[in-house]
C-alpha cells in the first residue's frame, strides 16, 4: 500500500509505503508539458516528485490523508498530486464516456482517502465530487472517502490500513 | 468602474488563460467608464501585487486552467493570502471565474467552480459569473475561437450588468472527432522534439535523477 500524507503517521505504525508531504521536496508543476512532449513519463523538474511518481503508478492499493480546504485537499497535497502528470500521456481516449487522457503503465487501484477538516455538508459534497472525477484520472477502480476531524485522522488511517491486511 | 483581471495559470505569461484574460479585457474595454487591469498570480510578490489590488477593484475574474479536476496550487495560494486580507474587512469586489480544461466536456470544470463559489462563501465574497470553457487548450486559434469571444462578451456584459450568470463554451465536435484533432495536435509537438508516437507513449514513469537518456528507453 501507499500512503501520500500531510499528517506526520511515522509513530502509528502502519504498514505501508509512507511518503509524509513535509519530508520530501516537491516544487509546483510548471505546466510545460515535457513529461508528454518531450521526455516522455519523466517530469523535468529534479526532485522528489518523479519517485512519488512511480511508486503512486505501481501501488495497487492508495491512501490519501488529506486536510480539506474549501472542498479540494489543501495546498501540501495538491502540490505532490498536480506533479503526478507524468502517470498519464499526452494522448486522450473515451474513459467512462467522457474525454480523459490515457494512461501509462498505472496499475489499477483500490483508494481510501481520509479527509479531514471539512467545515460543512457542502464542503464535503464538493471534495467528494473532486475524488470522483480523480478516481476517473487516477485508474481507480474503487474508493471511499472517510470524513473525520484532524484529531481522529491517524486513528481513522490506521483502521483503514488495517482493514487492507490479507 | 474598475475591472482586475488575475491570471492565476501555474504557467502565467504563456498561458492560455492570459489569452482568455485579454480577450476578456477587450470586450470589457467596449462599454465607456471600465478601467481594465492585469495581474498575474504566480511568484509570491505577483500575489500580494494582485492581493493589494484587489482592494480597490468592483470586479475581480480570476482566469485559470483545470489542474487535477480542482483549483491549481496558484490559486489556493492566493485564497490564502485574500482570506488573511480579507479576514477583518468586507472585500469591495465581485469574484468571477473563467476556467478552461483541456477535455472537451466543459462541465468537468464544475468541481473547481463549486470550490472557488466555497471559498467566497465562506470569506464574505460575492461570487458571479462563470465561464467554463471546455478543450480549452486547443480552440484559440481554430475557428472556433469566435465561439469563445462571444462567450466572453457575454461573460462581460454580465460583469458589467451585474447579472450573475453560467456560460460554458467547448468545440463543437463529437468526442471521437476531438480526441482524433487532439491526438494529431500532440503528435506534432512531441514530433517538433524529435520524438515518436511510440515514444510518447512510453509506458514507464521515469525518475530524471536515474534515467540518464530518456529518448533511448521508451520504445
Amino acid at each position: 500500500m501507499f500512503l501520500l500524507t500531510d499528517l506526520d503517521l511515522k509513530d502509528q505504525a502502519i504498514d505501508a509505503d509512507m511518503i509524509y508531504t513535509e519530508d520530501v521536496t516537491v516544487s509546483p508543476c510548471h505546466g510545460c508539458f515535457a513529461c508528454w512532449i518531450k521526455t516522455p513519463g519523466q517530469c523535468v523538474i529534479a526532485d522528489s516528485a518523479a519517485q512519488i511518481a512511480q511508486k503512486m503508478a505501481q501501488a495497487d492499493r492508495v491512501m490519501y490523508v488529506t486536510r480539506v480546504k474549501y472542498g479540494c485537499y489543501d495546498l501540501p497535497l495538491k502540490t505532490v498530486l498536480e506533479r503526478m502528470l507524468p502517470m498519464q500521456q499526452a494522448f486522450l481516449r473515451i474513459h467512462e464516456g467522457e474525454v480523459h487522457h490515457v494512461q501509462r503503465k498505472v496499475a489499477r487501484k483500490q483508494a481510501v482517502v481520509i479527509a479531514y477538516g471539512a467545515e460543512d455538508q457542502e464542503e464535503k459534497e464538493i471534495f467528494s465530487q473532486l475524488i470522483a472525477r480523480n478516481a476517473k484520472n487516477m485508474n481507480w477502480a474503487n474508493y471511499r472517502i472517510v470524513f473525520c476531524e484532524e484529531s481522529q485522522a491517524a486513528d481513522r488511517a490506521k483502521e483503514e490500513a488495517q482493514t487492507w491486511k490479507f | 468602474m474598475e475591472v482586475l483581471i488575475v491570471n492565476a495559470s501555474p504557467r502565467a505569461p504563456i498561458s492560455h488563460s492570459k489569452e482568455y484574460g485579454r480577450l476578456l479585457g477587450e470586450c470589457l474595454c467596449k462599454t465607456e467608464n471600465v478601467c481594465v487591469q492585469h495581474t498575474i498570480a504566480l511568484r509570491e510578490k505577483q500575489v500580494e501585487e494582485s492581493v493589494v489590488r484587489t482592494q480597490t477593484a468592483d470586479h475581480v475574474v480570476l482566469v485559470f486552467p483545470l489542474y487535477v479536476d480542482s483549483v491549481p496550487v496558484t490559486v489556493l495560494s492566493l485564497f490564502s493570502k485574500l482570506a488573511q486580507i480579507y479576514a477583518e474587512k468586507q472585500a469591495p469586489f465581485v469574484m468571477h471565474v473563467v476556467i478552461n480544461c483541456g477535455f472537451l466536456e466543459s462541465y468537468q470544470n464544475n468541481t473547481a467552480v463549486s470550490i472557488v463559489r466555497l471559498f467566497c462563501k465562506r470569506q464574505g465574497i460575492s461570487f458571479g459569473s462563470v465561464l467554463r470553457i471546455g478543450s480549452g487548450e486547443a480552440i484559440l486559434g481554430t475557428p472556433f475561437q469566435k465561439r469563445v469571444e462571444a462567450a466572453l462578451n457575454k461573460l462581460a456584459q454580465s460583469i458589467i450588468s451585474g447579472e450573475a450568470q453560467t456560460y460554458s463554451v467547448q468545440m463543437p465536435l463529437p468526442k471521437w472527432l476531438f480526441i482524433r484533432a487532439g491526438n494529431r495536435f500532440w503528435l506534432k509537438r512531441g514530433q517538433k522534439n524529435g520524438l515518436t508516437r511510440a515514444q510518447m507513449e512510453a509506458e514507464e514513469v521515469k525518475d530524471a535523477r536515474q534515467a540518464k537518456n530518456p529518448k533511448n528507453t521508451t520504445r
